[in-house]
């Protein structure tokens, strides 16, 4: 279960973030939208455990970020808006490289299962040759490799075909509702947000996004 | 640590060409150089022939005597390809020993024991004739003495009985140990030079340079890592950014140890140079420890690149490793911040060593980014 109370952050003068409050239980996904600059990725980062707000209090799995900050973020899965991969590696060795370092040891077998389970197929082929979907299926499987609570993804499918934006669609449902996983989720594309989120945060005051949901039948929460 | 071993040698087994390349570098580069500098100051030296057509200690001596001199290169050679080659002005001047050399010296027969031949372009002859004159004179004056020492022995009726044999090898033994036709010179409170090591180049100079090089280049790891958008990942991991890069630090640290040790052992066999170890240790501490940060002030690996040949360019000019300091006035100051100077000098402490070491320390105690 993710808890945010009161989350402020500002760059300079610009109030970015404004005393927020929202939970999470395990096994929703959360879709989080709004212009640029509405202070999705900020939100994420600050979840992350990557910066630190200016006020607020943030829990999971009843754990503070401030009382446990060293033991938080070996519970929390981040993907990053970049292809945050070794490009000279084969796609073995980046999940071999990232299993090394991580606090528990996956046996190579399934850290392979977790890339055949999303559909990434080509284990030796090196980065640099893949396909952008497959670079983003990578880019999420290596998140998954200490098999955290709460997985943030920072506009996940950005660029690839709809083919592999279908299927990373489908696998994070299936992570979210077999594994109890909490999963938060920025993109621009509200096909796939209306698709795969239980919950839809709005952040910024654009109410064109608030129109753009109601038109899809859903009914945004305003941050 | 072990995990961290295990991702470095991923990333060496990708880059393994140019890995080795410039562990080697140091290495093989002062290698060529110091052979190819060799060859060039043998070629530069005057070429001189001698024909011996006596094969005794005494002439062989003589040929040692005449090899040993600087800027001489001896060839033994018959008289009819001496003579031919120095017509061809192939050979500076020629010296024939001929039959009889030992014999006319024991019996204090200083006449037509050597003819030489020179050419109209000959400019050795004249110093070599010298060398010559004066090692016949000084074997002459050892037979001239013993004959003495045989004298006054039969005079006095001494019961020492030397034999001439003795007596020459004696006064062989004397003039060694008391070194009285060699003795350096020097001003007070200026270290005598030495004539011993007629390298053009200091092998550990040469050396020292181009390990800085090798090592700011191989040190651009930090620069590509810490650029790549992979290394966010860290902060989800065991290991922090900065345990990271410390771990990887003392990996590079330990593979380019190793390689100057072996280095040393060649250089040793090769040319009979050796370091203490314990300069070897603090000299790499000190260049990797640079190179790992300075290459945090860098995002750009060619602005990196760059600077490193330019620093190790103004290093190789101003310490005197390649080309002769006394060009930059003999300053005092230069020799403080030359980064070489512990290295040549045997000296474990110096301004860069200690500079590196704080800035190594402040660095360490830097607080991560990261805030939880």
């Amino acid at each position: 279960m993710l808890e945010v109370q009161s989350l402020s952050k500002s760059y300079g003068a610009k109030q970015i973030l404004d005393k927020i409050s929202f939970s999470v239980k395990p096994g929703e996904i959360v879709g989080l939208v709004g212009e640029n600059g509405a202070g999705k990725s900020t939100l994420l980062h600050i979840l992350a455990g990557l910066i630190k707000p200016a006020s607020g209090d943030i829990t999971l799995n009843s754990y503070s970020y401030e009382s446990r900050p060293k033991n938080i973020r070996r519970h929390i899965g981040f993907v990053p808006q970049e292809i945050a991969l070794w490009e000279n590696f084969t796609v073995n060795e980046n999940m071999v490289f990232f299993e090394r370092l991580a606090w528990n040891n996956t046996h190579r077998r399934e850290l392979r299962k977790l890339c055949q389970d999303m559909g990434l197929e080509k284990w030796n082929e090196p980065v640099k040759v893949l396909s952008g979907g497959m670079k983003r299926k990578l880019n999420l499987a290596i998140s998954l490799i200490h098999n955290p609570d709460l997985l943030l993804l920072d506009e996940p499918t950005a660029g690839i075909d709809l083919k592999s934006r279908k299927e990373i669609g489908a696998y994070l449902t299936n992570l979210a509702k077999i594994n109890g996983k909490v999963i938060l989720y920025t993109s621009h594309d509200m096909d796939e947000i209306i698709q795969i989120c239980d919950q839809i945060y709005c952040l910024g005051n654009d109410p064109f996004y608030h129109q753009v949901l109601k038109e899809y039948g859903r009914q945004p929460i305003l941050l | 640590m072990k995990q961290i071993i295990t991702t470095r040698l991923m990333h060496w087994k990708k880059q393994w060409v140019s890995l080795v390349f410039w562990l080697l570098f140091p290495l093989l580069a002062t290698i060529c150089i110091t052979l190819i500098a060799a060859a060039l100051q043998d070629d530069t030296n005057v070429p001189v022939g001698v024909v011996l057509e006596e094969d005794t200690d005494a002439s062989r001596e003589l040929v040692e005597e005449v090899r040993r001199a600087p800027f001489i290169r001896l060839k033994l050679l018959n008289q009819d390809e001496a003579l031919y080659e120095l017509e061809k002005h192939e050979l500076d001047s020629v010296f024939v020993i001929h039959e009889g050399f030992k014999e006319n010296i024991q019996e204090d027969n200083r006449n037509k024991l050597i003819t030489s031949y020179q050419s109209d372009l000959s400019f050795a002859y004249q110093p070599v004739k010298e060398m010559i004159i004066s090692y016949v004179q000084q074997e002459t004056g050892r037979v001239k003495a013993a004959f003495t020492v045989n004298q006054l022995e039969q005079e006095y009726n001494s019961q020492a009985n030397w034999t001439f044999e003795e007596i020459v090898a004696k006064s062989k033994e004397i003039q060694k140990n008391e070194n009285l036709l060699n003795t350096d010179f020097s001003f007070p409170e200026s270290p005598a030079e030495t004539t011993q090591n007629t390298r053009l180049f200091s092998i550990w100079g040469l050396w020292g340079v181009f390990n800085l090089l090798s090592t700011w280049l191989l040190f651009d790891w930090v620069i590509k890592e810490k650029r790549s958008k992979a290394i966010l990942r860290l902060a989800f991991t065991r290991f922090s950014l900065k345990a990271y890069l410390i771990q990887n630090f003392l990996h590079y640290f330990i593979l380019i140890l190793l390689t100057d040790l072996l280095s040393a052992v060649i250089f040793y066999w090769m040319f009979g140079e050796w370091i203490s170890i314990a300069n070897i240790l603090i000299y790499r501490f000190f260049a990797a420890a640079a190179a790992f940060l300075v290459a945090h002030l860098f995002s750009n690996t060619f602005v990196y690149y760059t600077s490193a040949f330019a620093f190790v360019l103004i290093v190789s000019i101003g310490s005197g490793a390649i080309l002769p300091a006394s060009f930059i006035g003999g300053l005092a100051w230069f020799d403080l911040i030359n980064p070489l100077a512990p290295l040549l000098s045997g000296e474990y402490i110096s301004l860069w060593t200690v500079l590196i070491t704080i800035f190594a320390f402040l660095w360490i105690i830097r607080k991560d980014r990261y805030h939880a």
